[in-house]
């Protein structure tokens, strides 16, 4: 269970430049969810995901991930409950180019103590069978089709085995096909029962989750169950 | 094992990177230890000088006395003077002999001896060229100076035929073999060289008995010299240089000395217990008085071979450092590629313990591979053109120097990767 509880948001805290880009925001999602959250751009989509990635914290208010309250743990802590819950999907990959799909998706086994340098093998291949990109293991990520780069950031993303998947954009970069592949995988990922958050400001993308949340100008305007066509 | 694997991947991405820091290494390593190796020889070559060779031999000084001077009086006196050494004496005695062409009688020359006076040119003239020095000497030089002997030394068990067994100076037009004629103490002998110095250091700084007999000086050993008979108190007197003062006239006895420093002593504290007994007619002093110490080596001499390559040192410096702030430059160049790096580790959870030892070890990895090739570079630069830019010294240095260059950047490189908000870097990322 995911909650945020009275959450603002500012960047540049009391400068001239402060940015306030989330207000009060009080959000539950619930084990096995797959939500979307959209808003045009600047709404604070990104941000809030950022702070549920626990990649970024709030200013003010209270985040809850499952029992944790994350604000309460050392940076160390969060890192290591950032790599075991959660699977990030950054916007625009968040890849590194040179290196080949099989090294950027070992990177969250690397730093999972609990993983062995043995295991790692064939969750690696395991996570890129799921994604269907088992095939180009040994290509570096530069010579990927954008659709092949956001399986191979899924395959990051799952490779862990996190309970929650979060993804920013994951079919802003991509065709239209290709973007419906890979909200069918991320619907599948959530049928197996993972916890899906993406963010998006395409409404048809968002109209394939069950719930979606309107984001304006850092503000939760509407928060309605969906039914996927 | 996993974090290993990782860095290998860093750092192979780092290849490129790598290389120019290697050759930007190299080039500093190379000037560094071509440096350094220069200096420090020049600095052992100096120690050396001061240390084992002045050791050995220490000093050679002129003592003069106005009584009779023997070996036991004079290390009385250094023992006196507080001056902890061995002590040689390098010319006890000396014998004048004229040629047989000598065209000056004997009494006339007996005469010259006892008012040799440079104001009297014609005199003078004469001569130098006429007669000559045979200095015998108790330690031959070459035993215990940087003087190298060609030929061999007078030896006194062996038979010379008659003739007297001598060395020469290096600018002498005598060679080995040669023979002089000449008569000395009313007696006729003839000298027999056997040895001739290589280089005129001896002429110099040591054997200036005779200064008025350039070219025409001999040694021999002390022993030798007696045997032979052409030495007489006449002849000795000679070398007793006379002085006149207003009330009395009197003569200065000297020898030639060579003293050979103790471990306990410094060499200037040495010295200057020596020149503290150079004024004549201080009383308090003793009767014994130590003139201006000579080296053995000339120090300068030695310095002028490296001065033109102490010279460069300011550009090799200049260079290293222009190498150096290349070395830490590339690291600022390359922080956006690592910042990125590092940012995707942390989306994937690494801590930022994790990524500063990633980075260091990283950092210290090109460094290493940098220096084993640069030493590599050296070593057969050093095989194949003979140069000595690598020694013990240098490596030594220059480890020193690539610890200090390693920690800067690896600091700099954390520094640069943890004050980098991920975040904006992810956004950065995002914003591509
Ligand atoms: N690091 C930052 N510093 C200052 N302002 C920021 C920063 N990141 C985001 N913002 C601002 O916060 C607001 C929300 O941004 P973001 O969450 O990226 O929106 P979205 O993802 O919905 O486009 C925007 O007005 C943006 O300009
Ligand atoms: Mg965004």
């Amino acid at each position: 269970m995911i909650k945020l509880e009275n959450v603002d948001k500012y960047y540049n805290y009391h400068m001239d430049t402060e940015v306030h880009a989330l207000k009060n925001v009080n959000l539950t999602i619930n084990d096995g969810e797959m939500v979307a959250i959209m808003g045009v751009s600047g709404s604070g989509k990104s941000t809030m995901l950022h702070i549920l990635g626990c990649l970024d914290s709030q200013t003010k208010g209270k985040y809850f991930l499952g029992e944790y309250e994350v604000c309460k743990y050392s940076s160390n802590t969060i890192a290591e409950i950032r790599n075991e819950e959660i699977g990030f999907v950054l916007q625009n990959f968040g890849l590194l180019s040179d290196k080949s799909v099989y090294e950027n998706i070992s990177y969250p086994l690397i730093f999972n103590p609990a993983v062995k340098y043995k295991m790692m093998k064939r969750l690696i291949t395991k996570a890129a069978e799921d994604m269907l990109v088992s095939d180009f293991l040994k290509k570096p990520v530069k010579e990927l089709s954008g659709g092949q780069k956001q399986r191979v950031a899924l395959a990051r993303a799952i490779v862990n085995r996190p309970n929650i998947i979060l993804a920013d954009e994951p079919t802003a970069a991509l065709d239209k096909n290709t973007a419906n592949d890979i909200m069918n995988v991320l619907i599948n990922l959530n049928k197996n029962g993972k916890t899906v958050v993406i963010v998006t400001h395409d409404r048809s993308v968002a109209e394939k989750c069950n719930r979606i949340i309107e984001l304006s100008d850092g503000e939760i305007i509407s928060d309605k169950e969906n039914i996927p066509a | 094992m996993k974090i290993l694997s990782l860095i290998r991947s860093v750092l192979l991405s780092r290849k490129r990177n790598c290389i120019m820091i290697s050759l930007c290494f190299i080039f500093t390593t190379l000037l560094f230890n071509l440096m350094i190796a220069i200096s420090s020889d020049y600095i052992n070559g100096v120690n050396y000088i001061s240390k084992n060779r002045y050791d050995r031999t220490a000093i050679v000084t002129h003592t003069t006395s106005l009584k009779p001077l023997s070996a036991q009086r004079i290390s009385d006196e250094l023992k006196r003077q507080g001056v902890k050494c061995r002590m040689e004496i390098l010319n006890i005695n000396s014998s004048l002999m004229y040629s047989e062409q000598s065209r000056i009688s004997d009494e006339y020359i007996k005469l010259l001896t006892y008012n040799l006076h440079p104001d009297n040119l014609s005199l003078y003239t004469r001569y130098e060229k006429d007669s000559f020095n045979v200095s015998g000497y108790t330690t031959e030089p070459s035993e215990y100076l940087d003087v190298e002997l060609e030929g061999e030394k007078p030896d006194i068990n062996k038979d010379y035929g008659g003739k007297i067994p001598v060395i020469v100076q290096s600018v002498s037009d005598k060679e080995i073999g040669d023979t002089v004629k000449g008569r000395a103490a009313q007696g006729k002998f003839e000298l027999l060289v056997v040895g001739k110095y290589k280089s005129n250091e001896v002429w110099d700084l040591l054997l200036s008995p005779g200064d008025l007999l350039y070219n025409s000086s001999y040694y021999t050993d002390y022993r030798i010299l007696e045997k032979s008979g052409c030495y007489t108190p006449d002849n000795r007197d000679f070398t007793e240089k006379q002085y006149e003062n207003d009330d009395n006239y009197f003569h200065e006895h000297f020898c030639d000395v060579i003293l050979l420093k103790t471990d306990d002593m410094f060499y200037a504290e040495f010295e200057s217990r020596i020149r503290n007994t150079w004024s004549v007619n201080d009383e308090k002093k003793g009767d014994i008085i130590f003139g201006n110490p000579l080296f053995g080596v000339d120090k300068d001499t030695f310095s002028n071979d490296y001065i033109s390559l102490l010279q460069l040192f300011p550009a090799f410096i200049a260079i290293a450092v222009v190498g150096s702030i290349g070395i830490v430059a590339n690291g600022f160049l390359n922080a956006e590629s690592r910042i990125k790096a590092a940012a995707v580790f942390r989306s994937c959870g690494a801590n930022t313990s994790k990524i500063a030892i990633i980075n260091t070890v990283c950092e210290l990895v090109v460094m290493l591979f940098s220096t084993i090739v640069s030493f590599i570079i050296l070593l057969i630069i050093k095989l194949i053109f003979g140069l000595n830019i690598i020694n013990a010294d240098s490596i030594l240095f220059t480890a020193l120097y690539l610890l200090i260059l390693t920690v800067l950047i690896s600091i700099i490189g954390n520094i640069t990767l943890l004050k980098s908000k991920m975040l904006d870097v992810i956004r950065r990322y995002e914003n591509q």
